[in-house]
């Protein structure tokens, strides 16, 4: 992962995506640092509903979109944490639901969704996500793409089309998180590959 | 001149309600005809009697669908709401879409209604939800406010089928909806979202079981 370290470009705005953190990807529910910034994160789970409830002192969270809430089929939630409180305590947070759950804390996104898509299937190992209709021309925006597949089938990997910066890469055993700057007015879409064909549920989203 | 976004009449343009009860199990799907051919953005608010909430919107219509918050789904019996936001992409879209409810429940109660809304972005800037089996259900409080003009404040909540009669929404800062919609087993209030307000929404309701809330600012 090739993401730049800045937090303040040259005149003085913040970096978006600048000095990510991944907070401890784990199939439990405690983040694994301190946070301070706004979290972008995602909970998988093979099948059934992922991602059903939270507690956290000094964030609050809340479940902006939901990969596939089928009973069938694996789910993919998307999750944004705002800071709340001046002091937080990482042994506060829980998250229950989910098998899988990731968290990047980076600089300069304020957790407002501005599109977000499902998509999913229960007999095929790749799948490439659906494109924005529209491009999106504004600066500063990060687009995310969650995976979630069979239990303890592997995890699956994505390829985005052409353009996209890396800001973090994290991979789990049933599922996997991208983050990249979003390209202004482009339309974006991943190919996803997985081991199982079945119970794959994905979502993609542009985030301010 | 109160140039907001939601000031004035409601403007819902168009408005198509759907409500089955006794869907087979597995991938229900319901189909809305609109009383006229949509042009602006359209949100989509729907119940469901298990998990998970209208999970699938088919792009039948010329727009294309984004996946909101949905309240609930956790798969231990509580219904869900679900929120979905259509952008138009054709010059001539139709006047019909197809949504799928939660799979594998059993028979259910499913309701869906679509509102069509000029200025709706289909942005969503804040959310909090509560799952319940009292007769009164609370929104989690906003910890900050949303400083962002021309946003709208929904609540949605889904009840066991013949909860969502009886029922009462009153706002903390006093608020009055816009909007209401009621069905057998969802209702919606929409209210213009006062930006850097904090607002909690209390709802009493006729049923003590499978009860799930949410509220949501969206632009």
């Amino acid at each position: 992962m090739a993401a730049p370290q800045t937090l303040f470009m040259p005149d003085g705005r913040v970096c978006v995506g600048a000095q990510p953190r991944v907070l401890a990807p784990q199939a439990g529910a405690t983040l694994g640092k301190v946070p301070w910034r706004t979290i972008i994160g995602m909970g998988a789970k093979g099948s059934a509903n992922a991602a059903t409830g939270y507690s956290h002192a000094g964030y609050e969270w809340f479940f902006a979109g939901q990969g596939t809430p089928s009973n069938l089929w694996g789910d993919a939630t998307l999750l944004v944490g705002r800071r709340v409180g001046p002091d937080v305590a990482s042994t506060t947070a829980s998250f229950t639901g989910a098998d899988q759950y990731v968290f990047v804390e980076m600089a300069g996104i304020r957790g407002q969704v501005l599109w977000s898509h499902i998509n999913n299937t229960n007999t095929a190992t790749t799948v490439t996500t659906t494109a924005p209709s529209y491009g999106f021309n504004e600066a500063g925006l990060i687009f995310v793409a969650g995976a979630a597949t069979k239990t303890v089938a592997g995890a699956p990997s994505g390829v985005h089309s052409a353009g996209l910066l890396p800001i973090a890469d994290v991979s789990q055993t049933i599922s996997r998180f991208y983050v990249w700057r979003y390209v202004p007015g482009t339309r974006p879409t991943v190919a996803w590959t997985c081991p199982s064909a079945q119970n794959n549920g994905f979502i993609t989203a542009i985030i301010r | 001149m109160d140039r907001s976004l939601y000031a004035g009449p409601p403007r819902k343009l168009t408005i198509g309600q759907t409500y089955q009860s006794g869907i087979p199990n597995n991938s229900p799907q319901r189909t809305i005809t609109f009383t006229n051919v949509p042009q602006w953005p359209i949100l989509v608010l729907g119940g469901y009697d298990s998990p998970a909430g209208v999970w699938d919107v088919q792009q039948s219509l010329g727009y294309e669908w984004l996946p909101g918050p949905s309240s609930g789904g956790n798969g231990s019996g509580a219904g869900s709401s679900s929120l979905w936001f259509g952008k138009r992409t054709s010059s001539s879209p139709s006047k019909t879409y197809n949504a799928q409810g939660g799979a594998g429940g059993g028979t259910g109660f499913e309701e869906i209604a679509a509102l069509e809304m000029p200025g709706l972005r289909g942005e969503v800037l804040w959310q909090g939800q509560a799952i319940g089996t009292s007769t009164t259900l609370v929104t989690p409080q906003p910890k900050r406010g949303v400083f962002v003009p021309g946003c709208l404040f929904v609540v949605l909540g889904r009840w066991r089928s013949g909860g969502a009669s009886g029922f009462s929404v009153s706002m903390s800062n006093g608020q009055t909806p816009f909007l209401t919609l009621m069905g057998n087993i969802t209702i919606a209030y929409l209210y213009r979202y006062l930006p850097g307000s904090r607002p909690v929404a209390t709802v009493v309701y006729a049923r003590s079981v499978f009860a799930s809330l949410q509220a949501v600012v969206i632009r």
